[in-house]
């Protein structure tokens, strides 16, 4: 398994190593008798945005094409009596990490073995559980909205949405003889690495370890996720900035809090969340709500989000409204250094120490977002197969940050932003 | 004979009597849209619940009950009004719901999807040669060759038979 994580890790770009890795060692000297099948699936997005002081992923004021479209293939073949190979490689449009638009990465690539009825193991690199509906984000035929709720579904978790490693999971039905009703719980445990990449900042998780309990009454589901990260974050750009607060630490001694600040080397992330969904003949009501909590020690940040969602199925028409609420504040020792700093030598003394120190404000200004969203859309089942979607989210940003847009001048920040998108689904 | 006139309350009850027997034979015998539940004559399973039957369609129940064997699920194709009728029945699910439900479930990396077979002959060939295997057809099809291991009755209420409601799908043609 070592060798398999080993292939799989380096930037998510030897998948065809692991892949062929997998193949000969598992396919067994019968492969012709191989049971197997290819699936796959696509979205097409299409959007613009209200306001030009902002973007949103790719997209601007002028219609783009990249940010929700997305290309998926998957192959399955059963090994043995319970034991599956599963993988699915995706090509998106846009990526939060490194990889360039529409390059392909291994998502998925897994074995299973269904030990008991009740148990079942899993080894290879596997979805992250953080939501809901973690593992079909990419996949915007098994969900109602364009995309999942940005306000839980960050881009902020983009580099830990996959690990390497392992997870079992047991499903139980509770009280099947004595009640007349479906309760079913269901607990799944995993351990593994992950590594990732998001806007600057190289990341490293060793280890990542967590379990999700649910608990789903017919068609009520209620489910707790709780994973711990210890995260080893590195940034590229702001390196510069480091050294330079550490050459300054000479003149103004709390500046070395601050040069430690925005690296993190091995410390431990909470996270939690909770969902819950429940669907009544036409009706469905979701809803989520999670929090990350950093140690408050070198780059921490805390963040929360939450939404809840209406949805009506009408036939093959389904309208839906969301409203989706986010906050992320950086709780570390780089902003008590530079106001200490600021006691130390008041402004004015030194023009280059009073642009590091606002450069490093701005920097730490960026870190700080909060939003509200109000959304509403709809899905179209025209086809087997097939859907579309059209979606008017507005988002309303506080604290004077842009949310999940971006600003294109920090001086000149939009108080709110619409965003309209139309999407092509399909599975095939 | 002479105390049972047509007025006397014993032969009231007795008709009453015969009258709710009738109804309930007819509401548990099988009639002509039903759908049943089949496996091969050599598979170790004799019967199974509504609620087993259900988690193996949805895909909970990888195993066969009570055995270690995985058991191997069989569809009828898209356009089967036999196969609309089933998981509108069985899982409430419309076509399109079902098809959301199955695309989560496969690209979700929980399992595999049922088999699909083009027509009930092939199905039936399918099951005839795997122990462990289920599929589903119309009462009216059953033969020896198949177990039937539950029946499945239609609810005239949850099901449509339309051609333009079949709209329905499944990925695993292999």
């Amino acid at each position: 398994m070592r060798i398999f994580n080993d292939l799989c890790r380096k930037n998510r770009k030897n998948w065809p190593l692991a892949l062929g890795f997998l193949f000969s060692t598992l396919l067994t000297p019968d492969a012709e008798a191989l049971d197997y099948n290819f699936s796959g699936f696509a979205t097409l997005g299409a959007a613009t945005v209200t306001e030009d002081q902002v973007y949103f992923g790719d997209y601007e004021q002028d219609w783009s094409f990249n940010t929700d479209t997305v290309f998926g293939l998957q192959f399955q073949a059963s090994l043995a009596d319970r034991l599956t190979l599963t993988t699915q490689v995706i090509s998106q449009g846009f990526n939060y990490d490194n990889v360039n638009k529409y390059e392909p990465e291994l998502d998925w690539l897994f074995l299973s073995y269904e030990l008991t009825e009740s148990l079942r193991t899993r080894v290879g690199r596997m979805r992250t559980p953080f939501y809901l509906f973690s593992e079909t984000m990419e996949v915007g035929y098994s969900y109602v909205w364009v995309r999942p709720p940005i306000d839980v579904y960050t881009p902020l978790l983009s580099p830990f949405r996959n690990f390497d490693g392992a997870d079992i999971t047991y499903t139980t039905d509770l009280f099947s003889d004595t009640i007349n009703a479906d309760l079913e719980f269901e607990s799944q445990f995993f351990v593994g690495f992950m590594e990732g990449f998001f806007l600057d900042n190289n990341i490293d998780v060793e280890p990542s370890t967590g379990i999700v309990l649910s608990l789903s009454l017919n068609q009520t589901k209620v489910r707790y996720s709780g994973i711990l990260l210890k995260v080893k974050a590195t940034n590229d750009v702001v390196h510069p900035l480091t050294v330079s607060l550490e050459e300054a630490s000479q003149v103004s001694p709390a500046l070395v809090r601050t040069s430690q600040g925005f690296e993190t080397d091995g410390e431990w992330y909470q996270y939690h969340s909770l969902g819950f969904l429940s669907e009544w003949d036409s009706w469905s009501l979701i809803a989520e709500n999670y929090y990350i909590y950093g140690t408050g020690k070198e780059l921490s940040n805390d963040a929360r989000g939450y939404y809840i969602s209406l949805i009506y199925q009408y036939r093959d028409v389904s309208p839906y409204i969301v409203f989706g609420r986010y906050k992320n504040v950086l709780e570390s020792d780089v902003l008590g250094g530079v106001n200490k700093s600021f006691d130390e030598i008041p402004r004015g003394v030194s023009p280059s120490l009073d642009q590091l120190r606002d450069t490093t404000l701005e920097v730490i200004d960026d870190f700080n977002v909060k939003e509200r969203t109000y959304t509403a859309g709809i899905r179209w089942d025209i086809v087997p197969n097939v859907a579309v979607k059209a979606e008017y989210q507005f988002f309303e940003f506080m604290d004077h940050s842009s949310g999940h847009m971006i600003s294109y001048d920090s001086n000149d920040k939009a108080e709110n932003s619409s965003l309209i998108t139309l999407t092509l689904d399909l599975v095939f | 004979m002479r105390y049972f006139t047509s007025n006397s309350p014993i032969q009231n009850l007795l008709r009453s009597y015969v009258s709710a027997l009738v109804l309930l034979t007819i509401a548990t015998a099988p009639v002509y849209g039903d759908i049943a539940i089949v496996t091969n004559p050599n598979s170790p399973i004799s019967e199974l619940s509504h609620r087993q039957i259900t988690k193996i369609f949805m895909g909970k129940l990888r195993l066969l009950p009570g055995t270690t064997s995985e058991v191997i699920t069989y569809d009828l194709e898209n356009s089967n009004n036999t196969k609309d009728n089933f998981y509108r029945q069985l899982l409430g699910m419309t076509p399109s719901k079902l098809a959301r439900y199955r695309a989560s479930y496969l690209f979700g990396g929980k399992g595999r999807l049922p088999i699909s077979a083009e027509t009930e002959k092939e199905l039936i060939q399918k099951l005839t040669t795997n122990d462990h295997a289920i599929g589903y057809i119309p009462h009216a099809s059953i033969n020896d060759r198949l177990k039937v291991i539950y029946l499945l009755k239609l609810n005239p209420l949850t099901t449509e038979e339309t051609e333009t409601d079949s709209i329905t799908q499944t990925f695993n043609d292999n």
